[in-house]
Order: structure tokens, then sequence, then C-alpha cells
């Protein structure tokens, strides 16, 4: 193995910039800092674009990919992403497969898992003093695909158990320091990033880096993955073995705020959890109360919704005829039977399915929590990724799919054998003004973010009052920043009792030369909402293209077939909306029927899942593949043709948030006289927090904070019908720090466990900045 | 006590830690060959000590930790603990910290004393030699009408044409044209974007007759996935290869990756 020194990555580190370079602001009209030294990005919007990317992606580093028998690092990962060509490992753990996508990502982040990342480095390298011990020969090992559990429970065995022990036994031998070899790997993840990202003006790939927490509470998974804003990041990946006493994920969340966000020394990071699908329940538990419950809202902003081990929308099984808290049908997509991977645990029935496995009742539980806490613990952005542990970060296309795990799923046998019920995986896509690391994770960090299954449509979604906002006009985007949120944002009674706009527009994947993309059927809105009783619902709307289109798949070729839409538009308002009923509202966007990964597989190997004689053709054909011919009658969730589709980030209506805002701020001539003028409307009072007689803390920023004041006890005025004005008032401010040209200005309202923001495009006037009335 | 020279405390003492933390160490999973020093270990020390690799958290934390087992300061102060362990020879001859500075340099097989570090005229050689995988690909800036054909059907060409017409007789620049066609959920301002980058989000059709636009006047319309456009090319970019200045750390980057792949370490 060849790697950097550890002088050598700190000399770079030394060339490039200061242990806590100054924080500085953005480009005009950026409402984010700049927290590294590169150079500006000629391709600059401030109405933000979209950009594609994978943050989740295991190398050889990760113990269970270097089992697998994957050799690529993390350089070949970043390389993949940026369109180069690498090696896969075959069945037999030898890299002669090569892989290249059709299309580069945007920005991707390696995360190895961070557990054992020195016993696997001193494992694999010839010269270390580890390299010989019998455990380092099983890693090294290629043993035949699926006798590979064995390894993989001695190796990672204690990442599951309570109270693990700090590393593998070899690392207590004098003379073998895992600990020193995690540092220098860490490092090496750290300087592969770097080489990667792209710090020229062009900003063509952005790097994250980051690591994956790995706990698995016998079998339970309740992984997240950690991503760094910038390169300031802690000494060491901190994983399940050093964060376990502490709590699951409280640990992890302490050792992130001790060593990065307290550390002062410029680090930020998030918290992304993924596969609830696979954690019994566990992975989204009840908060112990507020603190708890803010604390969760403040380090999880994000959860991964869709990746290779399936979906975690929401479950429905079409046998039965139920759902898991739902009747939409469309929650057969992508399902693994089980609820966990507990040795021995049967798969469960639809009812005894684990309510918090899935995002779409974790999101709704969380306004249950609002209601009662005053916070909302799950109030997550969607993103999607891969998981793969091939260092492929992006390869999602279905019709090339190669497999994931390694020599596990390398041949077509495998995959239909032992890995039917897994995916390609999907992709993260985030609007940003710039493709640099702080625009993106400013983008992470607000949710305005969607997931996609690993097709490429672009998609945008805004709440609010949307004055003005058509599907015919011109300035839809500027109109809807102006007057709503984007996707992952919170509104209040905007238009009082009438129901706030909902405003989506899509554009279908435009594919490449040869494989064009496939039209979309119709774009749905998700709502959930708490009613005033206390009961938790949910319905799904059909609010643009035709869900009865008639489209489907040629049998012979997989080609689609059918009229679908390019594009699709829709401003919808909610007939059911009550004012005092918090609500969360997303986006779900399906593509036309296309051939699945299996059908792809299937058919190359003489047995074609469309063919009245599939069985005939599986009862000539190797044994491996004989779930080919499992059909939607036969299976809950599984069809060999299904619907590619994407999710936006939900937009959280919450009754006390802000509902409307007027007024202006005014920069005066000369220092020091600048002034701010604005009136503040909430609907109603949140019943955690005394707010008519609490003090305030009121905050504009934009890409810093410009303005901040404590208004006493007793400053908002509350009338009859239980809501209240606050007013804020103040002159003779220095508001320098503020752009002056139309920008995203976000107001903050603090007090105690009550948070409220309003976020949106203020205009520039003469002298001054105004936010649009409302 | 009988007063001993340094070096033969250390023999006595830490041969006793040795010795105590062999026999309390868990059993490995096989029998490893007891560490042993021998003249390749202490060239690996060598070279550790001049790339200043000793001076790693865990070299100076195992200092510190000697230093406070064989009490050599009074007061327990780290820094004085360091500084005594290490003028006993400790970071040469304490096993523990030996083999970890082996690992250091083997696991990075290219230890970079300063002495080591190629001079200005080899890395700007070598980024002479290698500029390509510095060099941003030629990229273009355009502005856009868009007609969308879900929103005007069979009327989008004729649409596009008259658009088209308008745009050039009444000289309308591109930052004033937002209002003249549908919403385009990319924006109508984009790039600089390379070709592939075009493709991504206007169809592989649109990004093969975009370069072919002359520059500063309306063209078109181009079609794509989703209708027609008529696009006012602001900019070309051509290909650029960033001053080595700009650069100058991911070249040294690559050129000591480049070394340490070709490097052997015993």
């Amino acid at each position: 193995m060849r790697r950097w020194s550890l002088l050598a990555a700190l000399l770079l580190a030394a060339c490039g910039d200061s242990a806590s370079p100054p924080a500085a602001p953005g480009p005009s009209g950026a409402p984010w800092q700049r927290t590294e030294e590169r150079a500006p990005c000629d391709a600059f919007d401030p109405l933000r674009q979209p950009f594609f990317g994978d943050l989740h992606v295991h190398t050889r580093y990760s113990a269970d990919a270097a089992i697998y028998g994957t050799k690529a690092d993390p350089r070949d990962a970043y390389d993949f992403a940026r369109g180069g060509e690498i090696a896969v490992s075959d069945g037999g753990e030898q890299p002669t497969r090569r892989a290249r996508l059709a299309r580069r990502l945007d920005f991707a982040a390696v995360t190895d898992h961070a557990e054992f990342i020195g016993e696997v480095d001193l494992c694999s390298t010839p010269a270390s003093s580890a390299y010989a011990l019998h455990i380092c020969e099983l890693l090294r090992a290629a043993e035949p695909p699926g006798r590979q559990f064995g390894t993989i429970v001695q190796w990672l065995f204690p990442a599951g158990v309570d109270n693990p022990p700090p590393s593998l036994p070899f690392c207590t031998t004098p003379g073998i320091d895992c600990d020193a070899a995690a540092v220098s790997v860490w490092q090496e993840m750290q300087a592969a990033a770097e080489a990667a990202y792209d710090r020229s003006s062009a900003c063509g790939f952005t790097s994250f880096i980051g690591y994956e927490h790995t706990p698995s509470r016998g079998g339970r998974h309740m992984h997240r993955n950690v991503i760094f804003r910038n390169h300031h990041v802690p000494p060491f990946a901190y994983s399940q073995l050093e964060t376990a006493a502490g709590g699951i994920p409280q640990g992890l969340w302490s050792s992130i705020e001790s060593e990065c966000l307290e550390a002062g020394t410029g680090c930020d990071a998030l918290l992304i959890p993924h596969n609830p699908n696979l954690s019994d329940g566990l992975q989204f538990f009840d908060p112990a109360d507020a603190a708890e419950a803010q604390r969760r809202q403040d380090r999880e902003p994000l959860v991964e919704i869709f990746q290779q081990k399936g979906g975690s929308e929401c479950r429905f099984d079409r046998l039965v005829g139920r759902g898991v808290g739902t009747a939409d049908e469309l929650c057969t997509y992508e399902q693994l039977a089980a609820a966990a991977e507990v040795p021995g645990q049967r798969p469960p029935t639809i009812d005894a399915y684990p309510r918090r496995n899935l995002v779409r009742t974790a999101v709704e539980d969380g306004l249950l929590f609002e209601a009662t806490l005053g916070v909302n613990p799950f109030q997550f952005g969607f993103i999607g990724s891969t998981d793969t542990h091939n260092a492929t970060a992006g390869n999602t296309d279905e019709r090339d799919f190669a497999g994931g795990q390694g020599a596990n799923d390398a041949t077509p046998a495998r995959q239909i054998d032992d890995f039917l019920d897994t995916n390609p995986g999907g992709l993260a896509v985030v609007w940003a003004e710039e493709n640099s690391r702080d625009a993106l994770f400013a983008a992470l960090r607000r949710r305005e973010t969607y997931a996609t299954s690993g097709a490429r449509p672009v998609l945008r979604f805004f709440a609010g009052g949307l004055e003005g906002v058509a599907c015919g006009a011109a300035d839809f985007v500027a109109r809807a920043y102006r007057t709503g949120v984007p996707m992952g944002g919170e509104f209040g009674a905007v238009r009082g009792a009438a129901s706030p706009r909902f405003a989506v527009l899509a554009l279908k994947d435009p594919g490449t030369a040869t494989r064009p993309g496939t039209d979309l059927q119709r774009v749905q809105i998700v709502k959930a909402w708490l009613d005033a009783a206390g009961a938790l619902h949910e319905r799904v709307v059909d609010v643009a293209g035709d869900a009865g289109n008639g489209a489907d798949v040629d049998p012979a070729t997989c080609a689609p077939r059918g009229a679908g839409a390019a594009e699709l538009c829709a401003v919808w308002e909610d007939p059911d909306f009550a004012a005092d009923e918090r609500a969360v509202y997303y986006a779900r966007v399906l593509e036309n029927p296309t051939c699945r990964w299996t059908t792809f597989v299937c058919k190359a190997a003489g047995v074609d899942p469309l063919a009245a004689d599939c069985a005939a053709q599986a009862a000539a054909a190797d044994p491996a593949f004989a779930d080919c011919c499992l059909t939607s009658a036969d299976d809950p969730f599984y069809a060999p043709v299904a619907q590619e589709r994407a999710w936006t980030s939900p937009v959280l209506y919450r009754p006390e948030s802000i509902a409307t805002l007027a007024g202006e701020i005014r920069f005066g001539a000369g220092h020091g006289r600048d002034s701010v003028d604005l009136t503040i409307g909430i609907a109603r009072l949140p019943d955690t927090v005394p707010l008519a007689s609490a003090a305030i803390e009121v905050e504009l920023a934009d890409d810093d904070v410009f303005f901040r004041t404590t208004l006493p006890a007793g400053a908002l005025t509350v009338a009859g019908d239980g809501s209240a004005v606050l007013r804020v008032s103040a002159e003779n401010l220095d508001l320098a720090a503020a752009e002056r040209l139309e920008h995203t200005v976000t107001l903050r309202l603090n007090s105690g466990t009550y948070r409220a923001s309003h976020s949106r495009r203020w205009r520039a006037i003469t002298g001054g900045l105004a936010p649009e009335p409302s | 006590m009988i007063p001993r020279p340094p070096a033969l405390r250390f023999a006595l003492l830490g041969g006793l830690l040795f010795a105590t933390v062999r026999a309390t160490a868990p059993v490995p999973l096989a029998p490893t060959a007891p560490p042993s020093v021998d003249r390749a270990d202490l060239d690996l020390v060598d070279r550790a000590l001049l790339a200043g690799v000793d001076r790693s958290a865990t070299a100076r934390a195992r200092l510190v930790a000697l230093g406070r087992d064989l009490r050599l300061a009074d007061d327990n102060d780290p820094v004085a603990l360091e500084r005594q362990a290490r003028a006993l020879g400790l970071t040469r001859s304490d096993p523990v910290l030996r083999h970890h500075l082996g690992d250091l340099l083997t696991l990075a097989a290219a230890t970079v004393p300063s002495s080591d570090l190629p001079d200005e005229a080899t890395l700007r050689a070598y980024h002479a030699r290698r500029v390509a995988a510095w060099t941003t690909p030629p990229r273009v800036r355009f502005t856009h009408v868009y007609l969308s054909r879900a929103q005007r059907g069979a009327a989008v060409e004729r649409d596009a044409a008259e658009t088209l017409a308008g745009l050039r007789a009444r000289g309308v620049a591109p930052a004033d044209a937002a209002g003249r066609g549908d919403p385009f959920a990319r924006g109508a301002r984009v790039g600089p974007l390379d070709d592939a980058a075009v493709a991504a989000l206007f169809g592989p059709t649109f990004a093969a007759r975009l370069p072919t636009l002359p520059a500063g006047q309306w063209a078109g319309p181009l079609d794509s996935p989703y209708g027609l456009h008529l696009v006012w090319v602001e900019a070309y970019l051509p290909a650029a290869a960033p001053p080595f200045e700009r650069v100058r750390g991911q070249v040294l980057h690559a050129w000591l990756r480049e070394r340490s792949a070709t490097r052997a370490v015993p």
C-alpha cells in the first residue's frame, strides 16, 4: 500500500490553509460564509442550481468492503465520481472488471466505516507488524461469495455489542499500534478528498471529507454518515467503538460537538442517518425531552431515504392490501423483507413492521413531538445515495448494474440469487448557488435537497404565499424565492385561514445520446398532518401529470412505451388545510414505468421475467435465476417493472411560526445610521413556551448575523383571536455586514425552546432592503 | 537507591515495563515473533526521527506516558515528561514507540524529510509534463429563453420563431429577456459549463449544437428534451491551464503520491 506520509500530509496542509482561517463573506448574494481558501466559482447563480452527488461511498478502507474483495481506494472512488474509469473486483476478488459513469457527479463523499480502519490498514499492508496474523489473513482471503459471513462476524461483531472493545484484540499486542494506523488512514482519506476537490474557478467537482459511524446493536442498523463542511476535521474519525459509552447516537453527537463544532478550529459537520428500514425501529427513537429533540434536529437535518439496501419512504404490502400507517400503494417500491439484520429474526408482517423504520411515519411522528415538546426531532430533509462498497460512486443506472458488494454480487447469478431486493442506489441533489463545499454544505443544512432513486430529474418545490407564481410565468423561480420557501423550509399561516400554495416544477432526466431519459408520469404531493384531537393523518394527491397515461415497457426490449411528460408544473392549494393543524408536505415525482435492473440481468441470463414462459426458461437455467420469474402476484413488494422516482425535502407548516413579515431595513448616510423597522405576525402562540411573557431574541442574517436584539418580556402584542404581533424598531445601527443587493435574508425568533424562522429573498429598495409584503 | 546512568535505568525499567506488558497482553490470535531491535528497525527509527514523525500525537502521548510511569519529572508536567523521555533516548528504545514510528514509515511508504522534497524546478517540470490533469476544459456561458413544449404544444416552433425575431428586432439584451419565455427549473443564465455539464442539464442534442452558435447574438432555436431554447452565448471560455502557482499544492500532492508508489520501504 502506498500512501502519504504523516509528515507529507502535514506539510501539504500547511501549504494551503491556516489552522483557523478567518470567516469571510461569500460572494455577493450568497447566504453563507466562505470557510476555506478557494477561487470564487465562475458559475454562480443566486437562484441556485441543481448539483447531483453521492454522499455514501465505501472503498477497501472499510472492513466489510475489504472482506468483500474491493481493491479500490478513496482516490479511485473520487476518480470514478469525476468520470474516470476504475477497476472493480470480480467474483474471485480480482480487479478484472472496469466501470465508468456515463455522466459524472458534481460532488461525492467517501464515507468508509470508521470502525477498524486502522486494523484493516495494518492487515492490508505487507510490511506491517500485523500482516501475518490469522485475522489479517482472513481479511485478505478470497473466500467464496456467501461464505464471507464468518469473517464478517469475526471482524465486525464488536461494533454490534453494547460496550464494545476499543479495537480488535490484536491491537493490544506490543508493537502493533492500530490507533496510529487509524490516524494515518484518516489523513489519507482527507488527502484523497483534497486531491479531488476542484478549488479553481471552474468548480468542476466537490469532495466532502466524511466517514460512517456504524453501530449495529444486535444487527439493528443505527448508522450515520458524518459529513464535514471543509478540511478542518477532528484528528480522529470517532467510530462507534469510541463513542459507544455515550449512547447511540448521543455519543456521536457529543463527539462531533466537542471535537468539531465547539473545538474552535473552524470545523463544521452534519450527520445523515440511513437505513432506518433495517433498524428495527431504533433509528428514530422518542426523544427524552425537548433538549434532546432540539439536539437531534440540529445534528441531523437530513435522512438518506433511498440507497442500495432499499427505500425507506413508506411500506405497503400489495398481497394483503395494507401498509404501515398508509394506503399508498406506491409504497411497495424497493422494500427489503426484513426490518433488521438480527440473526434468526423473521421478516415481520406488515402489521408488525416497526413504524419508525420508515421516514414518512417518522416525519409524521415528529409533528406529535412538536406539539407536545415544542420541538420536532424528525424535521428531516431527504437525500439519496448509493452505499456502494465497490467505490463506484453514483453508479445508479438500472441498465448495467454490476453490483455494489464486491465479490458478493459480482456475478449475475449471485445478484439474482442473494441480492434480488437490493438496487443500484440513489442520488443526492442539492440546490446551491455554486459547486463549492460551503455552498453545498449550506444547502444540506437548510435541507434544500431532494433524493432520487437513481435517475436525474430536475425538481423545484416551493411553499408559502407564492403570490404571482404561476406555471406560465417566466419569473416562476425568482418570485417563488421572494414569496415562499423552497423544499426543506418552514412557514407559518402566510395566508391566514386560507391554504398556502405549493408550487412544483419538474423536468425529466435529459438522459444521454445513447440512453434518453424516461418521461415523467406525474407529480404528487404527500401531506401528513396532526389534527386538533392529536391524531395523525396522511394523504397523497396527484397534482400534475396522468396516472392513467397507459405507459409501459416493451416486453421484448424493455424500451419505455407510451406518452409521458418532459415537464410538469403545478401550483396547488390544499382543500383540507386547517390553519391550526401542523403539517408537512413533500413532492414525489414518478417516471413512467421502466424495467428494474433485475429484469435486464435475468433477460441476459436467458430467463425473461416479462415472457409468458418465464417459468420454463427458469427451469432450464441455473437455479440461481429462479427468482427471475417472481411477479407482483406472488411477492408483496417485488416487481420486474417499476417507476423511478424522486422525493423533495418536506416543507413544514407550523401554526406558531412566522406568518407575516412587513417592513424594511434602511442604510443611512454614514456609519451607524442604519435602521430596522419590521412588523412580525404570528398566527398562534406556541403551547409550550409562554411567548407573550418571555423575552424574545430577534436575528436577521444573510451570510452572517447582521442584526441581533433581545426584546423584553411583553414585547409581543396578543390579539383576542390568539394571534400576536411583534414590532422590531431600532435606529442608529451598524448594518454594514448586510448585503445591499437582492438576496436571501433570514429572520429568526428564539425564546426558550421556541424557534421560528422566515427566510425569503428580500428586494433591494431605494436605500434599503425589504421583504415582499405578506 | 544506587544512582545509575540513564541508559542503564532505562534498560532495567524499560525492560521491566516491556515484560509486564508482554505478561498481561491478551493472547494474540496467532503466534507472533516478539519485537526485537535490529539494524533495520533502527534505520527506520532514524528515518522517522529525521522526518520528524516522532512529533506525531501518538508518539508524544507515548513519551509522556512513559515519562509518567518512570517518574521522570516531579510535577507530571507533560512538557517536562516528554523532554526527559526524549533525553533518555526512549524514542529509539521503547518497543511500542519504535514500532509506531516504523509503522508510520511503512504505512506511508514515502518518508519526506525536508531534504527529500522536490525542488521548485523539478515540480514545475512535473507540472508541465502533466498539465492536462489541471487543465479546465472549454466552457460556455449563455442565457436562454425557453419555450416549453408542454405549455405550448404544437405552437412551440412558431412561438420560437416569433420570439427570436422579436428579440433580434428589438435588440433585447440577455439580462432583459427573462420575461419572454417559460419558466425553466434550472434558470435562464447558465454557466460557464463544459459540454458534459451542458448535456447533463439540456440533453445531448442541445449540447452538441451549442458550440456552433456565434457569441453576442440571439440564435436558435436549440432543441432539448423539454422544448426549444433561444440562446445568447455570452462567452466561450477556452481550455485553461491555471498557472503553476495556483495549483502548486495539488502538483506537490501528485508528485509525492507518484513517488511513493515507486519507492520501496523495507
